[in-house]
């Protein structure tokens, strides 16, 4: 196969992935914006203190395994040290949210639990700002999914400019429309990080 | 990580919310005050933080006088753009700031019409080379199918 005939393939594939990918997220994007056409479920706060049976050894990535598999969690797992000293170990699952807290001293576990009934809506609103692997495989194939349009976007751009690089003696432009697309956000970016 | 102080004098206002943009404002600073990243600490002593891209400010009030400390951290370039991609509609709530915050809305429109002229192309392209191929509408179907199916599972079934 000629080499631009190739460029022009994966160029169309990789819109078409593209497109799967934008279909979703403006399906879901609309819904989320439009918020008030559809009843959302309130969420329900429950919160309980255990106490420690097994103290914090080790990494508190190894504590968080240890949470999950002793109180059965599934979700997106972050952590972080709050200003209070606190390890604080999230689990988000679209609909299902827990937060424990580990006192400095090791003594508590303390569980906030945010439970959301799962509709249309509150699934679509959580699955347009989904990130991570965990959840099970549902979960996953849609985190794959993602990267795998991610992934094509890049492919796109790049082969895009490879066409047009080809052909720029016909579209002598191009150079100011790339240099613009790349230059105007980083000077954003830029801006943002060394701003005083 | 820079700590500084101010001298503020901030009137009593009663809602939360208000009074952390009132510092926020007094100060010259910009940036929301989400409502989690605030806290008593053991002394009694409020802290609350203003975050921006690529900045946050852990304000302490004082207890007593109106000298208001200022731990300064800077977060760099990632946290920069992780955190402007969902402020594509704006910075709302991020008070008045320097002429780039309402610069990053302007830019991010045309960018979202750039990917909605992407779809509306492939779809031509599609129409045009392949719309009577039904190996075409086979591979096109399950692309839009599957996340749709991914969707109402993940919906019915949890």
């Amino acid at each position: 196969m000629k080499y631009s005939k190739l460029v022009r393939k994966i160029h169309l594939i990789s819109s078409m992935i593209i497109f799967s990918f934008l279909l979703m997220y403006l399906l879901t994007g609309i819904i989320k914006i439009n918020h008030n056409l559809f009843e959302i479920p309130p969420v329900e706060v429950s919160q309980y203190t255990l106490p420690v049976e097994k103290m914090m050894d080790g990494t508190p990535r190894e504590y968080t395994k240890y949470l999950e598999e002793k109180y059965n969690f599934r979700g997106r797992i972050n952590f972080k040290k709050d200003q209070k000293e606190n390890w604080v170990f999230n689990f988000n699952f679209p609909g299902d949210n827990i937060q424990i807290t580990l006192t400095p001293a090791q003594d508590t576990l303390h569980f906030k639990q945010w439970k959301q009934k799962m509709t249309f809506f509150t699934v679509a609103n959580r699955m347009h700002v989904q990130r991570g692997f965990k959840g099970g495989w549902a979960y996953t194939a849609w985190a794959v999914m993602y990267d795998i349009s991610c992934f094509a976007m890049i492919i796109f751009a790049v082969t895009g400019v490879l066409m047009w690089f080809r052909a720029r003696k016909r579209f002598r432009y191009g150079w100011w429309y790339l240099a613009a697309g790349i230059l105007i956000p980083m000077g954003i970016l830029c801006l943002y990080v060394f701003w005083k | 990580m820079t700590q500084w102080e101010q001298h503020l004098n901030i009137p009593d206002i009663p809602d939360k919310l208000e009074f952390k943009l009132a510092v926020r404002d007094s100060m010259g600073i910009f940036g929301h005050a989400p409502w989690w990243e605030d806290y008593i600490d053991s002394l009694g002593v409020h802290h609350f933080m203003i975050g921006r891209p690529g900045k946050r400010y852990w304000i302490t009030v004082p207890d007593r006088g109106n000298i208001y400390k200022v731990d300064e951290i800077r977060t760099g370039f990632w946290d920069v753009l992780i955190q402007l991609h969902p402020l594509a509609g704006g910075m709302r709530g991020h008070g008045k700031g320097p002429f780039f915050i309402s610069a990053w809305k302007i830019i991010a429109l045309p960018m979202a019409l750039v990917l909605l002229g992407v779809m509306v192309i492939t779809i031509h392209f599609w129409y045009v080379r392949s719309f009577k191929k039904r190996r075409s509408w086979i591979i096109v179907g399950a692309m839009v199918l599957f996340p749709l199916i991914l969707l109402t599972f993940i919906w019915l079934v949890g």
